[in-house]
């Protein structure tokens, strides 16, 4: 930066700051002000010259005319002085006025005393008359006496006798005709009367007007209204005397001749009074103007600075406004308003708009200026915004609403959020993209809705369907809805036998061939798993058509499935429940058609099942019961009966089956047969197996701690317990608990219950194993049978199924089955034991065929813990009455 | 001024209080052609304010001595004016040059005789003294 450009920068910045209004108005009146003062006071100065002047010249006027006035007065004196002598002269001193006053020669005696006295100072005679009297005794008279001069002497005033007035006294000497002095005549006047020319118009209350002697002694002095005489000197009564310290202006003349001085002096104030009253005025007159000047300039000033501040501020608003709308990423319109002539509200022209709103429009901001709002949205008085707009624009208010975007053919958006604010003459309006969110939110609501694999509605939505579905029934004569509950027959064996993704695709598929079979306004849902849901709005007078419906879907989803490479078979069963017969909402109608599905099942499944009131009445007993086996477990009303195990080969009784038994306190003993399933079903049989599980290792490690012959325990484990994760431990623990020797716990499952995944099961078996006790295979022979896998199980027995053994002595197939069980067993060093033994014929064919041992009601049925004890206590006594004993026991079926 | 109003009602007292009221006339000619005059007219003519009777004729004032009772009360009633008033008033006259005091004549017969003689003359005596050489044109009560 050089030099010069600094200082012409700060030359131009300086003049702005004068151009600022602010700084040029007080500086304009301040030069306003100053004139006007100096004006003033030029004015007051040059009338205070004049003033002086005019009173100089006015007092030197008054003096001129003052001294010609004297000097006229001291003429006619000293004339009729010499007058009087003359006459003397003629007449004699006594004689002398008389002929004065007969040829009228003597002043008016009514101002002047003209007296006549002889050698001796005596009154000789006088005009007005007077009283005797001396004058010897004054100077003057000595004077006159002593020295020969014919001058006219002034005295000083005086008072011949108190209580008179005082006077001047003129005198002449008066010579006797051989030129003796013969006395003086006398003129005597007052001494006011040398200043009875004062003027009050012209010398006011404080001018002075005198005379004073050649002695400047005075003579006669008067001050305003005051005459005076006496001890004043001239030099007294010049400038400021002290007795009044009245500042005054004077001016004198001497009188040659008569030997006096004339003064005459005014008061300065009072001779400037009209410039003191001038100045005065002006001085006023200056200081109102000034004080207006300054005034009206401080509020102008206010009045600018206040104008401009909310110029300033007014601009920085718009400033700050433009750039907060141009950095939006809302589109901003500033809408105007446009009336008819009737003042209506018309149309609306964009006045102001930001950059995302040309991106929005795809129009360019020139181009949307002015256009009018009809011009840019053809569907404007159709779509509601108008009327939005209108409604806006005169109530000041605002409005929000999120619309989808049909009305503006330029916007890409199809979702906006329009906003408008009301203002003066105009509306504002804020447009946001708000597509994204709105796409967001659909799929967000699609996904909540929807079954992620097979895109089909979920359960919650479902059930609004179902419930819109009933809704619309209801409004109908002739309205219903049937519910349909589908769950695929054996899909868990398809998903753990072939993997989830099988699963999967079968489900998807078996979703593709429900829905070629529905109508437009059917739908169908997946609750989860393999369970769908139909709602299907039907005529309530052609239920029969829709029994097609679900025979068709049935054989749609039986036909076979190829999954990969595999072709599979699937089978559903049906639940049906129809609105309004069995329910008046969604929740009832979805329980009622999953009972009629469960009924399906039971009904041997692959068919579809309608809803009747009796299955209600089942599940509402089932639902009962298993409320009372809770409670049951709760407090005591199971027990564990124990049914004895004995060796075919020698009949000893090396072991017992546990079996669970409730007695109910109101239904008295309720069969395994009707809770066992209902327990498997609800999951209680996971608590009421471990408690069988503890009770009767409990039970064992009493018998033993009793003295009795060891035993081995034989518990069931089914499948829900098989199941729980937990189950190592907790058998660990209750052998912990009873401290019972591993060895003395025998753990029954079933074949089927290991099918299901082997490679878990047989994990799960080698780790009971492992602890030290054994596994026995259940049931064997009644379910799906691996023998390939068979070798692999770590179990030490199988239990032939009682189905077999019942009629063991009269059908040839059952006793093939157990020939070969047998065999098959003993081959994989296996021993065989066969349960329900009941009668001699079915013991002996057994031991015929060598199977190794034998449970039933032939022995024993089951017992309660102390008969065990007391059979066993027998046995150690007397081995050899076994046989005798077991028919003497009377069979009890308990299955 | 004060003074000088209290001296005007002392001198009035003193006039009251004489034991018979004198009236005093204003006198002209008898060949004097002026009809009457008002107290202010007559002022002007003696304080030589004017030299002229009101129709037009000179006019001059005579005047009763000095210290007599009837040029007191005389100028009281005319100008409102005392005797110290009167010669202060004079003073300024003589002084300045503007005028004299009118000749004096001594007692109501001198004046009323020379007043007969004079056409041109104005003056005052006491009512008594009246006859027919001269005219009222002002009588002062």
């Amino acid at each position: 930066m050089t030099l010069p450009s600094a200082w012409t920068r700060r030359w131009h910045s300086w003049l702005r700051l004068c151009i600022d209004t602010h700084l040029e108005l007080p500086v304009f009146a301040l030069i306003l002000v100053a004139v006007i003062w100096s004006l003033a006071l030029q004015t007051i100065r040059s009338e205070h010259g004049v003033a002086l002047a005019t009173a100089r010249d006015s007092i030197h006027e008054l003096a001129d005319t003052y001294a010609s006035h004297v000097t006229r007065n001291s003429a006619m004196i000293e004339q009729t002085l010499k007058v009087a002598r003359y006459a003397v002269q003629l007449n004699g001193a006594a004689g002398a006025l008389p002929a004065l006053k007969a040829a009228d020669l003597l002043p008016p005696g009514l101002v002047f005393l003209v007296a006549i006295f002889d050698q001796n100072g005596m009154l000789v005679a006088s005009n007005p008359p007077a009283a005797e009297r001396s004058i010897a005794h004054h100077a003057y008279f000595q004077s006159q006496r002593n020295r020969d001069s014919s001058t006219v002497i002034v005295s000083a005033p005086l008072i011949e006798k108190a209580g008179d007035e005082p006077a001047l006294h003129f005198s002449r000497r008066i010579v006797d005709a051989a030129g003796k002095f013969a006395g003086v005549v006398v003129v005597q006047v007052e001494p006011s009367y040398f200043t009875s020319d004062y003027e009050h118009s012209r010398m006011g209350k404080h001018g002075l007007i005198g005379l004073f002697g050649e002695d400047g002694a005075l003579r006669t002095l008067r001050v305003g209204d005051r005459t005076t005489w006496g001890d004043v000197r001239l030099s007294d009564a010049i400038g400021t005397p002290s007795w009044d310290h009245v500042e005054r202006m004077s001016a004198r003349h001497e009188l040659h001749g008569i030997g006096l001085t004339g003064v005459v002096a005014v008061a300065i104030d009072e001779q400037l009074a009209g410039y003191f009253l001038n100045r005065r005025e002006i001085l006023w007159q200056t200081g109102i103007v000034s004080i207006v000047i300054v005034l009206s300039t401080a509020l102008a000033w206010l009045w600018l600075w206040q104008n401009g501040q909310m110029r300033r501020s007014a601009r920085r608003l718009k400033e700050t406004y433009a750039a907060a709308a141009e950095a939006n990423v809302d589109a901003f319109y500033v809408l105007r308003i446009v009336r008819d002539s009737a003042g209506k509200i018309v149309d609306f022209r964009i006045a102001a708009t930001n950059s995302r709103a040309e991106q929005m429009q795809n129009l360019s901001k020139q181009h949307m200026l002015g256009l009018r709002l009809s011009e840019m949205l053809p569907g404007l008085y159709t779509n509601g915004i108008f009327d939005s707009l209108v409604q806006v624009a005169e109530s000041r208010g605002t409005f929000d609403e999120e619309r989808e975007n049909k009305d503006m053919p330029n916007v890409a958006a199809r979702w906006v959020h329009l906003q408008l604010v009301g203002v003066e003459d105009g509306v504002v309006a804020i447009i946001r993209d708000v597509s994204e969110r709105k796409q967001t939110e659909a799929r967000i609501l699609h996904m909540a809705q929807h079954d992620a694999l097979t895109n089909l509605p979920n359960r919650s939505l479902l059930k609004e369907l179902l419930t819109a579905a009933i809704a619309r029934a209801e409004g109908e004569d002739d309205g219903a809805v049937l519910v349909g509950f589908i769950d695929l027959d054996g899909f868990k064996m398809i998903n753990d036998g072939l993997g989830h993704n099988a699963g999967d695709e079968l489900l998807q598929k078996v979703t593709r061939r429900m829905q070629t079979c529905l109508r437009q306004h059917h739908c169908v849902g997946r609750f989860g798993g393999d369970e769908f849901v139909l709602v299907l709005p039907w005529r309530a007078s052609q239920l029969d058509d829709a029994k097609h419906l679900l025979e068709q879907i049935r054989t749609e989803i039986a036909r076979p499935i190829t999954l990969g490479s595999q072709d599979v078979r699937i089978s559903c069963s049906i639940g049906v429940a129809i609105y309004p017969e069995h329910g008046e909402d969604a929740e009832s109608l979805l329980i009622k058609a999953d009972l009629a599905m469960y009924r399906a099942k039971e009904a041997g499944k692959n068919k579809y099942q309608f809803y009747d009131e009796e299955m209600h009445a089942s599940i509402l007993s089932k639902l009962s019961l298993l409320e009372d086996m809770r409670y049951g477990l709760d407090h005591g009303q199971f027990r564990v009966l124990y049914q004895p195990k004995v060796s075919l080969h020698d009949g000893h009784l090396f072991g017992v089956e546990a079996l669970v038994r409730w007695h109910h306190p109101v239904q008295g003993i309720i069969s395994p047969v009707l809770f066992i399933p209902l327990a498997e079903e609800s999951g209680l049989i996971v608590a009421l197996g471990e408690w069988v599980l503890r009770t009767a290792c409990a039970q064992n490690r009493a018998w033993r701690d009793a003295g009795l012959a060891p035993i081995s325990m034989a518990v069931n484990v089914s499948a829900r317990q098989f199941d729980d994760t937990e189950l190592v431990a907790k058998v660990r623990q209750a052998l912990d608990d009873s401290e019972l020797d591993a060895s003395g716990l025998e753990l029954e499952v079933t074949e089927s219950l290991i099918m299901r995944d082997m490679a878990m099961s047989v994990a799960k078996m080698h780790a009971l194993t492992a602890m030290g006790l054994s596994l026995s295979i259940d049931d064997f022979g009644t379910g799906y049978s691996s023998l390939s896998s068979l070798k692999t199980y770590p179990v030490s027995t199988l239990k032939i199924d009682k189905s077999f053994v019942s009629d063991l002595s009269t059908n040839p197939d059952d006793q093939a089955i157990a020939r070969a069980i047998i065999a098959l067993a003993h081959q994989l060093n296996l021993r065989v034991i066969a349960e329900g033994v009941e009668t001699q014929e079915q013991r002996a064919f057994l031991v015929e065929n060598g199977c190794d041992e034998m449970q039933g009601y032939l022995y024993s049925r089951p017992v309660v813990a102390a008969e065990i004890q007391l059979l066993l206590e027998q046995e150690g006594m007397n081995q050899a009455h076994l046989f005798e004993r077991d028919t003497a026991v009377a069979p009890l079926r308990i299955r | 001024m004060f003074i000088d109003k209290l001296a005007c009602g002392l001198f009035l007292i003193t006039l009251m209080g004489a034991p018979l009221a004198r009236e005093l006339v204003v006198i002209v000619s008898a060949k004097n052609s002026s009809m009457a005059l008002r107290p202010e007219q007559v002022a002007d003519i003696f304080l030589a304010q004017t030299g002229r009777f009101p129709q037009g004729g000179a006019a001059v004032a005579i005047d009763q001595m000095l210290g007599s009772s009837s040029r007191d009360e005389f100028y009281y009633k005319v100008a409102s004016k005392s005797p110290s008033l009167v010669k202060a008033y004079w003073t300024r006259m003589v002084f300045t040059g503007r005028g004299a005091p009118p000749r004096e004549e001594s007692g109501n017969d001198a004046v009323r005789e020379l007043i007969a003689g004079n056409p041109e003359m104005i003056g005052y005596i006491d009512r008594d003294a009246l006859d027919g050489s001269v005219k009222v044109v002002l009588v002062l009560r």
